[in-house]
């Protein structure tokens, strides 16, 4: 980033995202990213210590787009230290496993984790190792009705096959371009650069917290 | 069952002198003679009553109760006689061990009141006790005190923390294998939770403990089993790795099964080798867990319930790698140089020698950094990870270089220090973690950052430290400004508090208009040239002047809104450590509440929440118990929302911004639990903020 200093040469992108995956220990955030950074794909697990980032550049619509990805480790214990890295990020992944249960019902902690840590962000629900069928376990069924609900959009990924990876990552980097333009709209009325869905949005995700006491 | 006489004449005849000694035996004399060899059997009990502290008055104690009524006392008995059938001794001792063993183990319950558990490893514990042929008082009282001193507490519980503190050993010494079991979910509970709750007497046989705790006992160092169990896994790394592609159970039983092969004779070495690695690691760790593990009884509890919240347990789970203490660090810095100094290469020093990387951002390292520490921009293996991974080489380098020169720098262990301030240190997290990821062994973290480091040199950080300037150093100017006394820096911190108070209540949309071009204006400014607005890196110490100061900077990947926000109402006050006493004693506290703060992950920490006129703190507890740490800061004038669950009115969200007209923003979140007065908490801080919304309205 730098380089504006460093030489003097064009810009090597044209808008600079931070993304972040997320999701329970073992779902394969880091396969997914090693998909979509390296093209490479490893079958040999190693449990992801603390945080990790790639870097990939994307060309959306004629621009350069280079994205910061950050990868967070699953485990329960590193949730304080990953915590920190919801700042300033601009689209969340958020990961189960297809063929494990519990990691889809933990979708909503993270969903809630997210909500606690950032106030606007692109959002994406990703359901990986979806390359076997017989010991696939979520439906897509369920998980499309949970993600309308949240109104975030679904994709059913295999980093292994290299199966809708790239096309995930395409459409998170669109929405957050597409949010940042509408930002940038000169004739955007309020001065807030702000929630597009405001403010009823924490309302219909959780009619509960509605119940004011003061 | 008794082992080989030691044909050590010498030692049994010294030892006998002493132990007959009229004053009564003295402890440190009896150890200077065994010097960490084993004890002939036939005094073998009466030196572990001595290394026990279990003297003739102590063992005359009262052992309890004889009478067996506890609501276990089946389970009990029946596990006793089982046990106590392994042995294969004749019927009638049969009969009497058995008793013996149920008198003791009752008597431990009722006097503690813990409930006997099968497979807890008491019995284990008194196995080789019962050798000792002593009476039943001095049985009860060496038990105890093995229990209270020697088996870590939380040993039966899978989340509990010794396992947390044996995993960040394990990671400093070889992440590799480390992150080998973490990826198999092999967690240092199922492996070695039974050393732990038996000193090992669980799996060896009953020659090879006996011969182990007459060592032991005479080490005093209950952290030793870490060590031990450290160093059985670490010399196995190559078999388990070999069942890499295995079952999971293999790799489980293959590690369980480690020091059953242990050999009277072993024990020796085994012990220097565990010694060893327990000289080759910081001792932080042992203070900061000491207390938490050992020296009493009321912790040796069951379950997962118990002591979720305990602050420790929370600290072993989650530090990135082996926490320092900025008093080691200082220590060792300090008897590195004057070893260096005195031109002593062979001098003696206590403690382990660390090469300290710095990893804050080069204006506050220029500020003041320790004298030997070598800055490493982390912000660099983001933007330039090319440069990033030479500075590296170069550290390596360096390290290497100190070290063979033996320089004050060098160092085999390697800490980080960040700030200390856990937002700004997510990219020192990062490095660390790459370092880690690399399997880069012996990484350590200075515990608090230089926040710690500073506020240990106070009140003359100078003395310590090297470029320290005062009107520069981040943390001397919060330090002003957080001082009591109307210092100018107090002022100008609370005119600014209370004109963001007046702006919010009073002239909302002037202010808020201006504040949002400001910051449309920085944002377009960031997109167009991200690194705009970035300091020169490796500022020269002569353009110290010129460096700004860092909260005033946006991140560069921000363009969140509420970064203003931020600013202000991160009070500077926030992560310090102040004292609780005389915090909830202040005269402006209107109301101190204890509760739980919640997070997001649903962790909480115990506390209290106070109210004054215009804020709302939360003091979180600390393992000091006077301590307390303030995690949040907020105006009630930033108060946006109220609100609690009609079933769970004791959980309270406080939810920060700023509104105008229909439009709310909001920045912040916070949730409290109270037990009990959640009301009065609420309608305190209602009462403030209407008190203060009046007085804006009617000046």
């Amino acid at each position: 980033m730098a380089n504006q200093r460093g030489g003097g040469q064009s810009k090597e992108y044209d808008h600079l995202f931070k993304l972040l995956i997320i999701g329970d220990s073992g779902v394969g955030k880091s396969a997914l990213l090693l998909r979509f950074a390296d093209n490479v794909f490893s079958t040999n697990y190693i449990t992801t210590i603390g945080v990790d980032f790639k870097i990939r550049t994307l060309v959306v619509d004629g621009e350069k787009v280079k994205l910061q990805i950050w990868d967070t480790a699953g485990q329960e214990r590193f949730r304080t230290i990953t915590s920190t890295y919801y700042r300033g990020t601009h689209g969340v992944i958020i990961v189960y496993d297809v063929t494990n249960g519990e990691s889809f019902a933990n979708v909503k902690r993270w969903l809630h984790e997210i909500e606690q840590n950032c106030d606007v962000v692109n959002k994406v629900l990703v359901g990986n190792k979806n390359d076997d069928p017989s010991r696939k376990v979520v439906l897509t069924t369920d998980a499309q009705r949970y993600a309308d609900q949240m109104q975030i959009k679904l994709y059913e990924t295999s980093a292994k096959d290299n199966i809708n990876v790239e096309e995930m990552f395409m459409s998170i980097t669109e929405s957050v371009l597409h949010t940042k333009k509408q930002q940038q709209r000169p004739d955007s009325s309020s001065n807030i650069v702000q929630l597009p869905s405001h403010p009823g949005y924490k309302g219909t995700r959780n009619p509960k917290s509605k119940n004011k006491c003061c | 069952m008794e082992d080989e006489e030691d044909p050590n004449w010498e030692l049994a005849l010294a030892l006998e002198t002493a132990l007959q000694e009229d004053e009564g035996p003295n402890l440190e004399i009896v150890l200077q003679i065994c010097r960490g060899r084993r004890i002939p059997s036939h005094l073998r009990a009466q030196v572990w009553q001595l290394c026990l502290g279990v003297d003739e008055y102590t063992a005359k104690l009262p052992v309890g109760s004889d009478i067996f009524d506890l609501p276990e006392q089946q389970e009990l008995r029946r596990d006793c006689q089982s046990f106590v059938e392994k042995f294969g001794n004749e019927e009638e001792d049969r009969v009497s061990i058995v008793s013996d063993l149920e008198s003791v183990l009752t008597g431990y319950c009722k006097s503690t009141q813990i409930t006997f558990e099968s497979g807890c490893g008491w019995l284990e514990v008194l196995q080789p006790l019962v050798t000792l042929k002593v009476s039943g008082g001095q049985l009860y009282q060496c038990f105890r005190s093995v229990l209270k001193d020697y088996i870590p507490r939380d040993v039966n519980n899978p989340e509990g923390l010794p396992f947390h503190i044996f995993r960040l050993l394990l990671l400093y010494h070889d992440p590799q294998l480390c992150s080998f079991l973490d990826s198999k979910r092999i967690t240092p509970y199922l492996y070695c939770s039974g050393w732990l709750r038996t000193l090992f007497s669980n799996v060896c046989s009953l020659e090879a403990v006996l011969a182990l705790w007459d060592v032991y006992l005479q080490f005093r160092d209950p952290f030793l089993v870490f060590h031990m169990a450290l160093s059985l896994v670490l010399n196995a790394k190559d078999r388990v790795m070999e069942l890499r592609d295995g079952d999971k159970s293999k790799i489980i039983e293959l590690l369980q099964s480690l020091p059953s092969g242990l050999e009277p004779g072993d024990v020796t070495d085994f012990i220097a080798i565990s010694q060893h690695y327990s000289t080759a690691t910081p001792y932080s760790y042992r203070r900061m867990f000491e207390t938490a593990l050992f020296g009493s009884e009321s912790f040796l509890t069951f379950g997962n319930g118990a002591s979720s919240t305990s602050p420790s347990r929370r600290v072993a789970m989650h530090s990135l790698c082996m926490p320092i203490s900025a008093y080691e660090l200082l220590h060792s810095i300090r008897s590195a140089r004057s070893v260096s100094l005195q031109l002593e290469p062979g001098g003696v020093e206590d403690g382990v020698r660390f090469f300290v990387v710095d990893c804050r951002p080069a204006e506050q390292y220029n500020a003041g950094h320790l004298p030997t520490a070598f800055h490493l921009d982390c912000g660099l293996m983001l933007q330039e990870p090319v440069s990033f991974s030479t500075a590296v080489q170069g550290l390596l380098l360096a390290q290497k270089e100190a070290l063979s020169v033996g320089s004050a720098a060098g160092g085999e262990h390697l800490c980080f220090v960040g700030s200390g301030r856990e937002e700004e240190d997510q990219y020192v997290h990062m490095v660390v973690s790459s370092f880690l990821q690399r399997n880069t062994v012996k990484v350590g973290l200075l515990s608090g950052g230089y926040q710690a480091l500073h506020e240990l040199l106070s009140p003359d950080p100078d003395d310590g430290l090297t470029d320290h300037d005062s009107a520069t150093c981040l943390e001397c100017r919060n330090n002003n400004s957080s001082s009591r006394d109307s210092s100018p820096a107090e002022k100008r911190n609370q005119s600014k508090l209370g004109l963001t108070s007046k702006s919010i209540l009073n002239s909302f949309g002037s202010t808020l208009k201006a504040k949002y071009a400001q910051q449309k204006e920085k944002l377009i400014e960031y997109i167009v040239n991200p690194t705009g607005s970035q300091e020169e890196r490796h500022v020269k110490s002569s353009d110290k002047e010129k460096s700004k100061p860092y909260r005033n900077l946006a991140s560069v990947f921000s363009i969140d809104p509420s970064d203003e926000e931020d600013i202000k109402s991160v009070d500077e006050s926030v992560g310090e450590r102040v004292s609780l006493k005389a915090w909830l004693k202040k005269p402006e506290i209107l109301g101190s509440f204890p509760c739980n703060e919640v997070m997001a992950t649903g962790d909480h920490y115990a506390g209290y929440v106070l109210v004054t006129p215009t804020e709302i703190f939360m003091l979180r507890e600390t393992d000091d118990r006077d301590v307390a740490e303030v995690s949040i800061r907020r105006l009630l004038s930033s108060v946006i929302k109220i609100t609690s669950k009609k079933k769970h009115p004791e959980l309270i969200t406080f939810k920060y911004g700023c509104s105008e007209g229909d439009n709310v923003l909001i920045t912040h979140c916070d949730r409290f639990f109270l037990s009990t007065n959640s009301k009065e908490f609420v309608a305190l801080v209602k009462k403030q903020i209407d008190t203060k919304m009046a007085e804006e309205t009617n000046p």
